[in-house]
C-alpha cells in the first residue's frame, strides 16, 4: 500500500505548519495547557488568554511534525473568540472522527477538514489529535516551550 | 563488496520481497523488527498443524513430541548463544520482559538500601526503567555513565562510576540509535572484577555479531529477542548463569512451575521450567530456532562484509546529500544510521519514505535520554540487513528529496 504523503499535507496544513500561526511564548498569565507524543518526540504548549470561559487569544509553542504543528496552529485560530468548554467537551469526538470512528460533525468548523485525510494514516492520528488533548490537561506553570 | 547475486538470493528466501510487486519495497526498519525467511513461516506452520498437547504435562504421545520440540528449541538457543547447558535459556517475550524480569527479580532478592545499578546514557528504555523501578523499591541508586558527542559512552564517566561499587552493571551490546558497537567483553571484564553482576542487553547487534560463547564469557546475564533475528514476534529469551537461577525469584506463579504444592506452602520446580509459569509460546520458540537455523545457514563473513560495505555506502550518500546530517555515525556501526533533514520533523520525512515504498523509522526510538544527549528530540534512523542493497538507499534518498522540496521550496527563510 503507497500512499501520496500530499493527500495527508493538505495545502492548509503544509501552509500551517511552514508558517504557523500564533506561535511563541505567551503572557505569564495566560492558562498554559500540554501536551506530547512521547513516539516521535512532539512536545507543545498551548496557551489561552480566559475573560472567564471566553478564549480572548490563543498561542501555542514547542516542536513537533508538520502534522500536530498544523493542528496547534489551526486550533489557535479556532479557539479565540470561543468558550472554552464548548471545546473541551467536542475533544474526545474529534479524535474518534480522527481515527475514522465517526463522521465529520456538521457544527464543527470548515477548517478542522483540512485534517480529513488523515484518517488514512493511522500512525499520524495522534499528531491531529494533540490539541484537542492538549484542551484537558491544563498544566500549573508557565508557557515557555516544552523541554 | 556489495554482491548483487547474493543479495537476489536472500530475497528470494523472504516473502515479503517474493510476494511484492516491483520494484521491490525497500525495508529499512530491520532494528526494531527483522523480516521473516519462508522457512520460518514454514516452521510456524507446522508447528500449528503438526503439534499437539501441551509441554511437560500430559502423558500421551501428543504432548510428548510437544515437549521434545519445545526443549529442542531450547537447546537450539543454548547452543547458539554458547551457553553451558540448555537450562540457562529462559523463554520469555521479547527482551523487555527479559530484563524486566532480571531487574525486578534482583530488586526482590538482594535489593537494599544504597543499592547502586550502573547504566549508559545509551540505552534503550527497558534497560533503564526497570533498574530505575528496582532501585526505587529498594532505596537504591542508579548510575548513569554519559556519552560523549560523537554517541559513545564515555570511557572516563563509566570507570568513574564503577569505582563506586555497583552490584549490578547493565549496557547495550549495539545502541539501538547509532548502531554503535560497545566494548562490551572489556566492559564485562572490569565489571566482573569490581565484583558488579553484569548484564548484556543483546536485544541489537546480536544478529551481525561473532558468537557470545557466552559459557566462557564475563556476563551474567544475557537477554535478546527472536524477532530481531529473522524470528517471530512474541518470542525471546532470558539466558542467566545456572547459580543466579537459584536465587532469582520466579516472576509468575501458577501452573507447571512447580514441584509440589499443599495448603499452604509450594516448592518451585528446578529451572528454567520454574520460570515458564503456565503455556509457553510453543509455537514461537519453534519459530525462532528455525530462524536460528536460517541465520546459521548464511555464511558471516559474507553477512559481515555486505553489512559493511552497505553501511559505508549508506553513510557516505546520506552524508552527501544536502540537508541531511549524520548523527553518531561511525564505521564499525552494526547497520544502523540515525540522521536528520535539517527543517523537516522525522515523521515527516518517515512519511515521504514510505511513499516512496521505503521504511524507516523516526522519533524517539525508545531511547529519549540518549537522544536528548545527542542534541536532538528526535530522529530518523535507517537499519540494513542481509536483503538491502544499495537501490534501497537511493530510493530513501528520493523520499528524503522529495521532503524537501515539499516542505522547503517554497518557504525558505
Amino acid at each position: 500500500m503507497t500512499r501520496n504523503p500530499t493527500d495527508l499535507y493538505h495545502s492548509l496544513i503544509r501552509d500551517q505548519a511552514c508558517a504557523p500561526r500564533n506561535f511563541g511564548p505567551a503572557p505569564p498569565d495566560w492558562r498554559v495547557f500540554h501536551a506530547e507524543n512521547p513516539a516521535c518526540g512532539d512536545a507543545f504548549n498551548l496557551a489561552l488568554d480566559l475573560d472567564g470561559g471566553r478564549i480572548r487569544a490563543a498561542r501555542f509553542n514547542g516542536r513537533g511534525c508538520a502534522v500536530s504543528t498544523a493542528a496547534f496552529s489551526v486550533a489557535t485560530e479556532l479557539l479565540t473568540g470561543e468558550m472554552l468548554e464548548d471545546w473541551q467537551t467536542r475533544t474526545e469526538a474529534i479524535q474518534r472522527w480522527l481515527a475514522g470512528l465517526t463522521p465529520f460533525h456538521p457544527q464543527w468548523p470548515d477548517a478542522l477538514r483540512a485534517f480529513e485525510a488523515v484518517r488514512q494514516f493511522p500512525s499520524r492520528v495522534h499528531c491531529a489529535a494533540l490539541p484537542w488533548q492538549a484542551l484537558l490537561k491544563p498544566q500549573p506553570g508557565h508557557t515557555e516551550a516544552p523541554s | 563488496m556489495i554482491d548483487a547475486q547474493w543479495i537476489a538470493a536472500r530475497r528470494a528466501e523472504f516473502p515479503f520481497f517474493t510476494d511484492s510487486g516491483q520494484p521491490p519495497p525497500a525495508y529499512l526498519d530491520n532494528a526494531a523488527t527483522t523480516l521473516r525467511p519462508r522457512v520460518v513461516a514454514t516452521a510456524l506452520a507446522r508447528a500449528c498443524t503438526d503439534l499437539t498437547g501441551n509441554v511437560h504435562r500430559a502423558t500421551h504421545h501428543w504432548s510428548e513430541e510437544t515437549t521434545m520440540a519445545y526443549e529442542a528449541a531450547r537447546a537450539a538457543v543454548a547452543r547458539w548463544l554458547g551457553a553451558a547447558e540448555p537450562a540457562e535459556v529462559l523463554f520469555t517475550r521479547n527482551a523487555t520482559e527479559s530484563l524486566n524480569w532480571v531487574a525486578t527479580g534482583w530488586g526482590q532478592a538482594r535489593g537494599q538500601p544504597g543499592a547502586r545499578v550502573l547504566v549508559t546514557a545509551q540505552e534503550h528504555h527497558s534497560n533503564l526503567l526497570p533498574w530505575r523501578a528496582a532501585l526505587q523499591r529498594c532505596g537504591g541508586a542508579c548510575l548513569v555513565a554519559g556519552v560523549q558527542p560523537d554517541g559513545r559512552v564515555d570511557p572516563d564517566q563509566w570507570h568513574a562510576a564503577l569505582a563506586q561499587q555497583p552490584q549490578v552493571v547493565a549496557f547495550p551490546l549495539v545502541s539501538n540509535v547509532t548502531g554503535i558497537v560497545n566494548p562490551v567483553a572489556e566492559w564485562a571484564r572490569a565489571a566482573r572484577a569490581a565484583g558488579a553482576l553484569v548484564v548484556l542487553d543483546a536485544a541489537q547487534g546480536l544478529i551481525h555479531h561473532p558468537p557470545l560463547a557466552l559459557a566462557a564469557s564475563d556476563f551474567d546475564f544475557v537477554v535478546g529477542s527472536g524477532h530481531k533475528l529473522f524470528g517471530p514476534p512474541g518470542i525471546g529469551f532470558l539466558w542467566a548463569r545456572r547459580a543466579h537461577l537459584n536465587w532469582l525469584p520466579p516472576p509468575l506463579l501458577g501452573g507447571e512451575m512447580v514441584a509440589t504444592v499443599t495448603a499452604t506452602t509450594a516448592q518451585w520446580s528446578e529451572p528454567p521450567w520454574r520460570f515458564e509459569a503456565g503455556t509457553p509460546n510453543i509455537i514461537g520458540a519453534l519459530g525462532f530456532a528455525a530462524a536460528l537455523d536460517y541465520l546459521r545457514g548464511l555464511d558471516r563473513d559474507q553477512r559481515t562484509n555486505h553489512l559493511r560495505a552497505l553501511t559505508q555506502y549508506a553513510q557516505t550518500a546520506l552524508a552527501a546529500e544536502p540537508g541531511v546530517r549524520l548523527v553518531g555515525a561511525r564505521p564499525e556501526s552494526a547497520g544502523i544510521l540515525a540522521f536528520t533533514v535539517e527543517g523537516i520533523h522525522p515523521h515527516d520525512v518517515a512519511q515521504f519514505a514510505d511513499a516512496e515504498n521505503v521504511a524507516i523509522r523516526a522519533g524517539r526510538l525508545c531511547a529519549q535520554p540518549y537522544i536528548e544527549a545527542l542534541g536532538h528530540e528526535s530522529l530518523c534512523r535507517a537499519s540494513f540487513q542481509v536483503y538491502n542493497d544499495e537501490s534501497d538507499i537511493q530510493r530513501l534518498l528520493v523520499g528524503i528529496r522529495r521532503a524537501r522540496a515539499f516542505f522547503l521550496a517554497e518557504h525558505k527563510p
